[in-house]
């Protein structure tokens, strides 16, 4: 018999707000977290913004251990982590930790430390690279510092696939609880902005404002959108058993209900819009949950203020909700947060679980001026309303599309 | 109902002793060396600078001029092992797009390719950096180009553990056949030879300059190396309604962790006794139905010290009479690669009934007192046997393989 | 010597991310400082960046203490003097 698997923290670390109380309120009132880049100079560049977490700091975010070690990817997972745990209000001891697993996603992780480790062996001879630095050059590290710093160790796992990364973590995770090898599973995504991650987006143009002459904005599903904005988060829920959670008294954000993801190669090479593999997604993910399209109450948007992007999940939408669509409580949240990459549907998760908890579904910000041909319905402020059931939608630029469904639990 | 099972119905293999399954194999049996000197870039810096350097790979004898224009290095090694093991299933195409699915495992994905991003960068700046470089490295990207070679439209992922990520992919792949999200999954690892490798273990001083001799009492290190192997994971109902050779059954995947290190093991081997325990549960096997363990076995004093202690601590008196070899000593390790080549190579033992050889096995270590397959391959009927995989983070993988006669 | 053992005592507190006051001339590094392995290395480079020197892997048990170091220190340097005279 299957388990039921629930989500009993939210650890995040955001540009709108580091803990789950201020990512929340910051999110619901609507406040953007994308300003001028501090991380590296871009004096230089066309592109001067992303959604970065100007007020992460690590030993105040890891008081009492050892932060220096970790590259920036590691810090905000770990960050993510601690908030998890404490958030979901685990007791971590000889019992507890060996049934605690982790699962992240991340895909440009070590991008920043691998390249920096080479180009200093490249100036400097291979004797100018730092030992310490080597662990962080390899993206399973990042999974690895949790179960160091925490002690958990039922298992650690990095996942990658891009856009979904955070997606596949939770559902691959979500196994770990229902065969019983984990009691509860850290699971969830990170990616950090660096030159190296602006390079990636920046240089092929994909960003908003890359090309001169262009207004950097980001406006989901908005007229004139000229790409999106960079940016980065740690996201980690807790995922238990339900029995589990329900035995020691946990708060219960959220029911994992069903995971759909299909691949389109069409789309791999082309950079025309691609709805079929969203659209195929969330059917399998809709119908695996045993519902009908009708039964979804909201949907938590991938749409970044990329051209392609936005009218590939616009269209998709229509294409499995129909007339319905109109009636769904849509949100496209990196309208404040910016491209947290592989985080960005921990991120999601982290969102809805919320709009579920609380019945309140948090607005997009920047869609007064909609593109006609994304038809879908937004909304501007907050909606306080009750919700049974949130989809959660990915798409990745690769052709790969994911779905998630999420159930509120009474 | 009850649980699905999992089979492996084709394998193909890029390695260092040989491309293909065939030319692995003979390789493996006649203990062959696949170490040499490192020409895949510039060496001349390093005091240690030999590995496992893959080179009888003919791109154009597995791809395509377009995918060989268009794809890098690692990627092309993933292909082209894929399409072996297809080819070796005899699937015949018979894959249902939405039931197929792909997880490959590897480190970073293409080192090549940030490496070549760095030199322009420090040479030239920036700006000069080639754009069609910059779209081949985010490492999903190989697992897809997999998927596309072959339809598949179910999951399609990547899991960078390193040193364990094959036996990660494959583990990732039986769950899905388990769990009946998938009837045929291509799971498999990927790796080329990276400067970066070069870099942090010399200067770690965990790499050998000669040979790599797992267990052996004068052993001095890892030895980097390179390859990709792919595996035809299937469900056993799917494989035997088609008449398909199975070679072995995935009966079952044990993990844990260390939490002591984020690089070394934990001395007590915690971690590596977790997941093989995890193993035998998961596969309903007990330590006596072991016939053989094919070791992580990098050739380093502190693994080689921890997975002998493990092996011990799991299987008591037993220890010594399980054979148990590493074939790192023959291709080096090819860390993203290493346990999906293993996983290979342990479907061909249980086929094969032999075990391959810990090569340049010379003095025994009285920390290391277990059979270690010295030197020459032997005939040994297999029926079940564990494949050991650890990586940084003290990552644990065990897999565990069973005979279906 | 005592320049030495000033200025590897920075470069330890440092990379060991203790506070400099913990770190005296004899206190053990793995058993009173918790630097591990890996941190003894990365103190290995930045040994040989500050002082010039280059230690043989040999060499890394010495890496106990700060009076150890600097006497390490002191003799890698002598040695690369001797060959350069």
């Amino acid at each position: 018999m299957s388990k039921r698997v629930v989500i009993t923290g939210l650890g995040i670390v955001s540009p709108v707000g580091i803990g789950r109380e201020a990512f929340w309120s910051n999110l619901t009132n609507g406040r953007t977290g994308i300003k001028p880049i501090t991380l590296f100079d871009t004096s230089e560049l066309a592109c001067k913004t992303a959604g970065e977490i100007t007020e992460f700091d690590a030993p105040a975010a890891l008081p009492g251990m050892k932060t220096g070690a970790l590259n920036r990817t590691a810090q905000l997972v770990c960050a993510a982590a601690k908030l998890g745990l404490d958030d979901a209000r685990i007791e971590l001891d000889a019992a507890t930790k060996p049934r605690i697993g982790v699962m992240i996603g991340n895909t440009l992780g070590s991008m920043h430390t691998a390249s920096e480790f080479d180009r200093s062996a490249l100036k400097g001879g291979f004797v100018a690279a730092s030992p310490m630095d080597f662990a962080n050059t390899i993206a399973i590290t990042t999974a690895g510092y949790i179960s160091v710093l925490f002690g958990v160790s039922a298992f650690n796992s990095v996942i990658s696939s891009g856009e979904l990364s955070s997606l596949n973590a939770i559902e691959y995770g979500a196994s770990f609880v229902r065969s019983g090898h984990a009691d509860m599973v850290l699971a969830g995504g990170v990616e950090a902005v660096s030159m190296e991650t602006f390079l990636i987006n920046y240089l092929p143009k994909f960003l908003s404002g890359s090309t001169p002459g262009q207004r950097e904005f980001c406006a989901p599903f908005g007229n004139g959108r000229n790409g999106f904005v960079l940016g980065e988060a740690g996201a980690v829920v807790v995922l238990e058993d339900y029995d589990h959670a329900i035995g020691r008294g946990a708060t219960i954000y959220a029911e994992v209900r069903s995971f759909g993801t299909a691949f389109d190669k069409q789309a791999f090479y082309s950079s025309s819009p691609h709805s079929i593999a969203l659209s195929k997604a969330m059917t399998s993910a809709i119908k695996r949950s045993g519902l009908s399209p009708d039964d979804i109450d909201h949907v938590s948007a991938c749409a970044n203020s990329s051209i392609v992007i936005d009218q590939s999940e616009a269209t998709a939408i229509r294409n499995v909700f129909g007339a319905q669509t109109d009636q769904l409580h849509i949100s496209a949240i990196k309208s404040m947060t910016g491209e947290p990459f592989s985080a960005s549907a921990g991120v999601q998760v982290c969102a809805a679980s919320m709009a579920l908890h609380e019945g309140v579904i948090p607005p997009t910000i920047n869609c007064d001026d909609r593109d006609p041909n994304c038809d879908v319905p937004l909304f501007s402020e907050s909606r306080e309303i009750k919700i049974k059931t949130a989809i959660v939608s990915t798409i990745s630029t690769s052709g790969l599309a994911g779905a998630l469904v999420l159930g509120a639990v009474s | 109902m009850p649980e699905r099972r999992v089979v492996i119905t084709g394998i193909g293999v890029v390695s260092a002793i040989g491309i293909g399954k065939n030319a692995f194999w003979q390789g493996l049996i006649a203990g062959k060396s696949g170490i040499s000197d490192v020409d895949a870039f510039d060496t001349s810096e390093f005091p240690c600078r030999r590995g496992g350097q893959v080179r009888d790979f003919v791109p154009s004898q597995h791809l395509s001029a377009d995918a060989i224009d268009r794809l890098a290095p690692v990627a092309q090694f993933a292909v082209a092992a894929a399409k072996m093991a297809v080819e070796d299933s005899r699937l015949n195409g018979n894959m249902e797009p939405e039931r197929t699915s792909v997880a490959m495992g590897t480190t970073n994905g293409e080192a090549s390719v940030i490496e070549k991003i760095c030199s322009v960068w420090v040479q030239e700046g920036y700006e000069q950096i080639d754009p069609k470089l910059l779209k081949q490295y985010p490492m999903h990207l190989i697992p897809a180009h997999v998927a596309m070679e072959f339809g598949a439209e179910g999951p399609v992922v990547m899991m960078p553990n390193a040193c364990s990520a094959g036996n990660w992919a494959i583990g990732f792949g039986s769950n899905l056949i388990r769990s009946d999200e998938a009837d045929v999954v291509l799971a498999g690892g990927c790796e080329t030879l990276a400067r970066g490798a070069f870099i942090g273990f010399n200067r770690s001083f965990a790499m050998a300059p000669e040979m790599c001799q797992p267990f052996d009492k004068n052993r001095k290190g890892l030895m980097p190396g390179e390859g990709a192997a792919v595996l035809v994971l299937e469900s056993l109902d799917q494989a035997q309604r088609r008449g398909a050779h199975i070679y072995a059954e995935v009966a079952g995947f044990g993990v844990s962790c260390d939490t002591y290190h984020i690089t070394g093991p934990d001395p007590t081997g915690r971690g590596a006794v977790d997941a093989t325990i995890s193993a035998l549960k998961t596969s309903g096997l007990k330590p006596e139905d072991i016939d053989y363990v094919s070791a992580h076995g990098t050739g380093t004093k502190p693994n080689d010290r921890v997975e002998t202690l493990a092996t011990k601590k799991v299987f008591g008196d037993l220890a010594k009479r399980i054979p148990m070899s590493s074939i790192k000593s023959m291709i080096g390790h090819s860390f993203g690669a290493a346990s999906a080549i293993e996983a290979a190579a342990c479907a061909l033992i249980i086929e094969n009934g032999m075990i391959p050889p810990t090569i340049n096995y010379r003095e025994p270590d009285p920390e290391c007192d277990l059979d270690y397959v010295a030197n020459e391959a032997r005939e040994h009927k297999v029926d079940a046997l564990l494949s050991n995989a650890y990586a940084f983070g003290g990552n644990c993988a065990v897999l565990a393989l069973r005979a279906m006669r | 010597m005592q320049d030495y053992k000033d200025a590897i005592r920075n470069l330890v507190a440092r990379i060991g991310e203790i506070e400099i006051g913990k770190v005296g001339d004899e206190t053990h590094f793995s058993n009173d400082l918790g630097i591990d392995s890996l941190r003894a290395l990365e103190l290995m480079v930045a040994l040989e960046d500050s002082f010039k020197i280059r230690v043989p892997e040999e060499q890394l048990g010495r890496f106990t203490s700060v009076t150890s170091l600097a006497e390490l220190v002191t003799e890698l340097q002598a040695q690369s003097a001797v060959s350069a005279a």
